[in-house]
């Protein structure tokens, strides 16, 4: 490794010296707002050093790890995303009275096994990206250690990742087998029917990992089960690793017709319909969340077989760049409203929010606007430009069930946003918008707003750094 | 089918023989109702693999396997077992309404790797198996090739590997705590004395 080795792992290096920074805090001092800005420092830190890869990108880190114009954009994204989760659990933290410090730490290491994930070029990078990523998580997940549905919850997630592991190595296993390699690119040439056989328990482990129907049965009791900021971290940190991964391991094989591009296409068109449907009963926000991000997954995996590189990996990021805007700020507005006596995860605590709470009902239609795909909001442009991808490569089925499937899911978006506008109930005042969340939702609720209306820049921006750091 | 030589009866016999050891093994590990029982029966897992390991040459990760799975990892299970309350003695059912839909989801599995490996031409070993195993004298892995090759071309995944066990210390220090409150926030009386018994004793002591 050498000085240009060390550059180009910078904001990974930085989220990790931040980890182990806000350890030493606690070792001298026990406290939740000196975790709280060390871990804030420490994003804005790493987020300023995407600057510095990008002189020496594209570059493959040693085999492990490549940093490319993707790479960093989605590395971008998760710490972004870990920010804003830190902002909004320090006010959820306080208001539940419950010790902090340890929070952050598995926040970060989160971050970090996500970034790993997204960075990864080879099987050993990618397996421990998942496991620091899960192992991480379990802790997050049953944080609130009275809460039996909280436990519950770490219990299955850890089940589960368990299950997945095995999946992901015995895949592994097999590639390894035919090809003799563990780089991503040795899965362009092998040669038996091994490396079909690998390849699908691949795809088994990540779809399970993201939650692809007929993988998704854990999803919606882990968001219930975790807190609200940890729901929102697996909803989108985990899941951008977990994309990520899955979208530079498939674009090697992907040939239109092959087993594993129809193997695709039926988990797309089954999570965009599944997902959708078992959202329209839902009466707990966290659930329905769960069901929409099925469905939001299911409509992204149409990127991984389109054919044309540039216009396939640019949809990929404005998609994931608006779910990742609209769903943290969706729970963000959920944290606002919940204190120490549960989560604001029934459809009920928002019965007439803009009434009581305006703004937060504001920031709420802006984001569910955008998860349905609504013109003028980032959803819409998401959307959009994921459908000329789909369009451009010609995958008439996928499209087609996204378009139905889009139309299913405006339904249950506008159900709640319906309530939000009722007459209000009488209901307890509820606490008062701290600083740190009141920042992070007008970020969120500007960004959704600009991608939406005047995306261009954004889209150069991206266009840029794909063709030159390819 | 040509006529097997004494040696690849040999080879068979051992290779059977460690199969039959490790997947028996887990068989049981999977199938047996009692926790302690399926700890126990890690044992052959393990020292299976270990077997297959110094079959192949590998004594380096032989010894290591034997050193951290059986030395450690299992011993650990076996005490976590036996001193969780009720998990040494439960009798749980082994199925549920799922079984069905999963049987058949793992035969289809079982059918496709089966398939898949017996389609397979499998190239001859590029190594010679009788000059590992019959001839002890030939150092096959050298354990210092495998420290350089962690320290050097293997670096970043060690490192990234050290996060990882960060993480899960850290995540189990969390989960087997005591649930703490922030220290800055005066609780009631009845609360503090809920999440902890010693402040319990404390107020009995002090009336």
């Amino acid at each position: 490794m050498n000085h240009a080795d060390y550059l180009s792992l910078a904001p990974l290096l930085v989220t990790a010296a931040t980890a182990v920074a806000v350890l030493l805090a606690i070792a001298v001092r026990r406290s939740h707002a000196a975790a709280f800005i060390i871990t804030a420092c420490g994003l804005i830190l790493a987020l300023l050093s995407l600057g510095l890869p990008l002189r020496h990108a594209p570059r493959g880190v040693t085999p492990l790890l490549l940093m490319d114009g993707f790479t960093l954009a989605v590395i971008g994204l998760v710490l972004a995303a870990t920010l804003g989760v830190a902002l909004f659990a320090h006010g959820y933290l306080a208001r539940l009275r419950l010790a902090g410090d340890e929070f952050y730490v598995l926040l970060l290491l989160v971050a970090v096994g996500a970034c790993v994930l997204a960075a990864a070029d080879h099987f050993a990078a990618l397996f421990l990206g998942m496991e620091t990523t899960s192992i991480a998580l379990y802790g997050l997940i049953g944080y609130r250690r009275g809460h039996r549905l909280g436990l519950e919850a770490a219990i299955k997630y850890l089940v589960l990742a368990g299950v997945t592991s095995a999946f992901v190595l015995f895949g592994i296993a097999l590639i390894y087998a035919d090809t003799g390699s563990l780089l991503f690119m040795a899965l362009a040439n092998g040669n038996s029917l091994l490396l079909p056989a690998g390849i699908g328990l691949l795809l088994v482990g990540l779809a399970f990992k993201l939650a692809f129907v007929p993988f998704h049965l854990w999803i919606p009791d882990v968001y219930e089960g975790a807190s609200a900021p940890v729901a929102a971290l697996i909803a989108t940190v985990a899941k951008l690793g977990a994309f990520a991964a899955l979208f530079n391991l498939l674009w090697s094989v992907m040939q239109p017709g092959s087993s594993v591009c129809i193997a695709v296409i039926l988990l797309a068109v089954l999570s965009m319909f599944v997902g959708n449907l078992l959202a329209l009963q839902q009466k707990n926000i966290k659930r329905l969340l769960a069901y929409s991000s099925i469905a939001h997954f299911g409509y992204l995996l149409v990127v991984v077989i389109a054919e044309d590189v540039l216009l396939a990996t640019i949809a990929a990021l404005v998609y994931l760049t608006a779910y990742t805007l609209t769903t943290l700020g969706a729970f963000g507005v959920m944290i606002q409203l919940s204190n120490a006596d549960g989560d604001a995860d029934h459809l009920e605590a928002y019965r007439g929010l803009a009434w009581r709470r305006p703004w937060l009902a504001g920031v709420m239609t802006a984001m569910l606007l955008s998860l349905a795909g609504i013109p003028l909001t980032a959803g819409f442009i998401a959307k959009f430009v994921l459908l000329s991808s789909g369009v451009d490569a010609q995958l008439w089925l996928p499209i087609f069930a996204l378009v139905i499937s889009s139309v299913i899911g405006l339904y249950y978006y506008l159900r709640i946003l319906l309530t939000l506008y009722r007459a209000p109930e009488a209901q307890p005042a509820s606490a008062p918008l701290p600083f740190t969340g009141g920042v992070a939702l007008a970020v969120l609720l500007l960004g959704v707003l600009w991608l939406g209306i005047y995306p261009a820049p954004f889209l150069t921006l991206l266009e840029h750094l794909l063709t030159y750091l390819r | 089918m040509e006529a097997m030589t004494t040696q690849e009866i040999v080879h068979y016999s051992i290779f059977a023989l460690l199969a039959l050891v490790t997947v028996g093994g887990a068989i049981k590990v999977a199938a047996s109702r009692s926790m302690i029982h399926a700890a126990f029966w890690l044992f052959p897992v393990f020292a299976g693999v270990a077997g297959f390991y110094l079959y192949l040459g590998a004594q380096f990760l032989a010894a290591i396997q034997v050193l951290i799975y059986i030395g450690a990892i299992l011993l650990l299970i076996v005490f976590a077992v036996t001193l969780t309350r009720n998990a040494a003695d439960t009798d749980e059912a082994q199925s549920n309404r799922f079984v069905i839909p999963v049987v058949l989801a793992a035969l289809l599995l079982v059918v496709a790797l089966v398939g898949a490996a017996v389609i397979t031409p499998w190239r001859e070993a590029g190594v010679d198996i009788d000059r590992l195993l019959l001839a002890p004298g030939v150092p096959v892995t050298d354990v210092s090739a495998v420290g350089l090759t962690l320290l050097q071309q293997y670096l970043l995944p060690f490192e990234i590997a050290s996060v990882l066990l960060l993480a899960a210390m850290i995540g189990a220090i969390v989960l087997a705590r005591k649930e703490r409150r922030a220290p800055d926030e005066a609780l009631p009386a009845e609360e503090i004395m809920a999440h902890d018994e010693r402040t319990e004793a404390y107020t009995e002591l002090t009336r």
